[in-house]
């Protein structure tokens, strides 16, 4: 029996050494390369000083033409939303920005209505920010909303069993750590701004009922943003794109808010009821812009 | 609780430690752990279901001490008849139900009378097909004389319970099994050692093999008519790949879990790849299966004996029998008429039979091997397609030629990475059974080092974010 808990120890002591070994070249792989919005920041976003980032999911990722939004305004600015997140993630965003060693005038935050009303919890693509998972602000973004979750704390285990994020997340990371490995600028769907673009397709908005939501603030991720923001001295503006016959009622706030919900009325600017196309942001871009002007 | 699950990785381990901290008390008390932990293992999945295995395990342990007990031939026909009846009437009931109801109104149908009768809810209980198949060999064969019951109902209970096998097979004979359940288990540590060698290879199947292919297997066969000839036929194969990986990695797995308790499983699939016929093909893929059929339907049906039209008859029957008991439609049936058919020619011709442990691959026998691949993997689609009509349209489509396209496996990088990584472990998979083959070996051996390269390739390139079933849990 011993001989046999000898012989397994060691296979899978080699083995899981090995796995750590390949687990931290792979995250190594992605630092370096550009594939996921957090080591974009890191190495393609070379000034130290921005006029405005956009923090936010999909809604974000594809609502604003931030090239335009530049030529328009005169400002200096870049997309770092990613699709299928919260407002935890565009929290974490900010921190890992500012952590980074740059600072930004302004955030333009897009949250979506169930980012601001459902409780706070892990979102799809928050394991994008693994390989930077010695960072104490990623290691408590995971631990706190890990904590109650009922499946094993894959994020959060990752700091000391790296291979275990990379393992379950092969697809998602192992892989691309490869394509980091020999293509390190190429990105995961957004462009040199970190913007994606929805193209032109035949949304009618057939049985869409028009409707009004009212939107409220009292959310935890966004205080915290709020705060992060006051501390830095940043000033925080919250954005909200057309969204397909929907009007959001902002309710009384101390926020800087853009509210272009109810803009368009043509279902041919969007690509489906809550993301523009690539004609929908443009339009919307002109009039974010129209406010810039107005307000600075 | 399935074998690719985190959950099985903390049991394991604990059934081990207590199975074998008993080793010096007795090996009753092994059993009893083996029991208990066998009822947990299939309960973690529905506990509702474990008083069907009791019930099952119960009334052939009854039947099997009054037949031995019993000279009558009336009487041992009638002990005999208990144990089918409720064997076969549990399987009947809960996976053939809905079958009948449904062909039934679709029969009327057909002649323009409609009966308003709509499915039953029945929830299949997992791996009802194998254990009440191996509790019927039990009976069968005490009726025929050929085994003595047990008398220990813990034995018996644990024989029909043992979890390695209990919800896919192999589909075990209690002259084989049940007389371990007997003896006091020594550790060996060879033995044990060539347990985790084929514990990991049939995780590699399982979840690098079988779990990348059905990546793509799942988009085409959602949409066919997507899809070009050669990605259909591309599809058509790695969905043979993952139905060997799927079901030969749980057989590895469970035969290396119960070499970790001491226990000898039957061997249940010996590269039937490399077969260079269909019925070399039956000899290699579900072992346990076909024998019993073999043994319990074919050889009383008359087997091999008799005029040509008699012996087609037979085969016919075993495999259209066997398509059935893998699923409950039409599907299963028309692959397994396939099957009986393409085994017909050896049956006229009179080839003569080749021997299970001829492992000879010259370059004269390659078309006889590419021609059989290839009937199998055509014959798959039947087994996968969810109706026949679905399977009839692939197997146009294939032959129409329509279209060179393979956008589906180099698209986009992601895609490139998955058929890259399907390709290489296939690859991996096919050298190392190769290896195997030659050596006349029945099943792959790791050595220390091949056994870390293959648990990183598990750790790398396995699905474990949305693992899939096996795929014989539904059987």
């Amino acid at each position: 029996m011993k001989k046999f808990l000898y012989y397994i120890l060691k296979v899978f002591l080699v083995g899981l050494i090995l796995a750590y070994f390949i687990s931290e070249l792979s995250f190594w792989a992605l630092r370096r390369g550009n594939f996921y919005k957090p080591t974009f920041v890191e190495n393609t976003i070379k000034e130290k000083e921005v006029d405005y980032i956009i923090l936010g999911a999909s809604t974000a990722l594809t609502g604003i033409d931030t090239e335009l939004l530049d030529t328009l305004t005169g400002l200096k600015g870049y997309n770092l939303a990613i699709d299928d997140t919260g407002l935890p993630n565009s929290y974490l965003m900010l921190q890992h920005f500012l952590a980074t060693g740059h600072t930004t005038q302004k955030v333009i935050l897009v949250p979506t209505e169930s980012s601001l009303t459902q409780p706070s919890s892990l979102s799809d693509n928050d394991y994008r920010f693994l390989m930077y998972n010695k960072k104490r602000y990623v290691q408590n973004y995971y631990q706190e909303l890990e904590a109650s979750t009922e499946n094993i704390p894959v994020l959060s285990q990752t700091t000391y069993f790296p291979f275990l994020g990379l393992s379950y997340f092969n697809v998602e990371l192992f892989f691309p750590s490869l394509v980091s490995l020999f293509q390190p600028n190429k990105h995961n769907r957004f462009n040199n701004k970190g913007d994606y673009s929805y193209p032109k397709n035949n949304f009618k908005g057939e049985g869409e009922k028009s409707k009004k939501v009212v939107i409220d603030f009292d959310n935890e991720y966004l205080k915290k943003i709020e705060n992060l923001c006051d501390r830095m001295g940043v000033e925080l503006i919250v954005y909200f794109p057309p969204i397909y016959n929907t009007e959001f009622l902002i309710s009384e706030n101390q926020l800087n808010i853009v509210n272009l919900t109810a803009s368009f009325s043509s279902s041919k600017f969007f690509y489906d009821k809550i993301h523009i196309n690539t004609e929908g942001k443009r339009k919307a871009t002109l009039l974010l812009s129209e406010y810039f002007k107005i307000k600075y | 609780m399935l074998f690719n699950s985190f959950t099985f990785l903390v049991f394991l381990p604990i059934v081990f430690v207590l199975y074998w901290g008993l080793q010096k008390k007795s090996f009753q008390l092994q059993n009893i752990v083996l029991l208990i932990a066998s009822y947990i293992f299939y309960g973690w999945w529905d506990y509702r279901f474990l008083a069907l295995i009791f019930a099952s395990t119960l009334v052939d342990y009854l039947v099997g001490l009054n037949l031995a007990k019993q000279d009558n031939i009336m009487q041992r026909k009638i002990l005999l008849s208990i144990s089918l009846l409720f064997n076969l009437g549990l399987l009947c009931y809960f996976k053939y139900t809905n079958f009948f109801i449904d062909s039934w109104i679709e029969a009327w149908d057909t002649v323009g009378i409609h009966f308003n009768i709509s499915s039953l809810s029945i929830i299949l209980p997992v791996g009802i097909s194998f254990y009440t198949f191996q509790t019927l060999s039990y009976t069968i064969d005490i009726y025929r004389k050929q085994l003595k019951p047990t008398t220990s109902f813990l034995r018996f209970a644990t024989y029909v319970a043992f979890f390695p096998q209990l919800v896919a097979g192999p589909i075990e004979r209690a002259a084989h099994l049940l007389p371990q359940f007997d003896e006091k288990r020594i550790f060996d540590f060879e033995y044990a050692k060539s347990g985790v060698s084929l514990i990991l290879w049939g995780m590699f199947k399982k979840v690098v093999i079988a779990d990348n292919c059905a990546f793509f297997v799942n988009q085409i066969y959602d949409n066919v008519e997507a899809y070009s000839s050669v990605e259909l036929s591309i599809g058509a194969i790695l969905f043979g790949l993952q139905i060997y990986g799927d079901f030969s990695g749980y057989s590895d797995i469970a035969i290396g879990v119960a070499r970790l308790f001491g226990f000898d499983l039957m061997t249940n699939f010996r590269f039937p790849y490399f077969s260079k016929s269909i019925p070399e093909f039956w000899r290699r893929w579900h072992i346990s299966l076909s024998t019993w059929f073999r043994d319990y339907l074919y050889i009383p049906l008359g087997g091999n004996r008799g005029t040509t039209l008699f012996k087609a008859r037979n085969i016919f029957i075993i495999f259209l029998v066997s398509g059935l008991w893998h699923g409950a439609n039409w599907t299963f049936v028309i692959w397994g008429g396939i099957h009986a058919c393409l085994s017909l020619p050896m049956l006229i011709t009179k080839k003569p039979k080749v021997k299970p442990n001829n492992n000879s691959l010259t370059l004269r026998q390659i078309p006889a091997l590419l021609y059989t691949f290839i009937m199998v993997m055509l014959a798959w689609v039947f087994f996968r397609a969810d109706s026949w009509s679905q399977a009839y349209r692939y197997i146009e489509r294939i032959i129409s030629l329509d279209s060179l396209n393979v956008n589906l496996f180099i698209g986009s990088s992601k895609m490139i990475l998955f058929s890259l990584v399907v390709f290489f472990s296939s690859l991996v998979l096919f050298v190392m059974e190769y290896k195997a083959f030659k050596k006349v070996e029945k099943e792959v051996k790791l050595s220390a080092l091949s056994s870390i390269a293959i648990f990183l390739m598990i750790l790398f390139l396995g699905v474990f974010k949305n693992p899939n079933d096996f795929i014989y849990f539904q059987f």
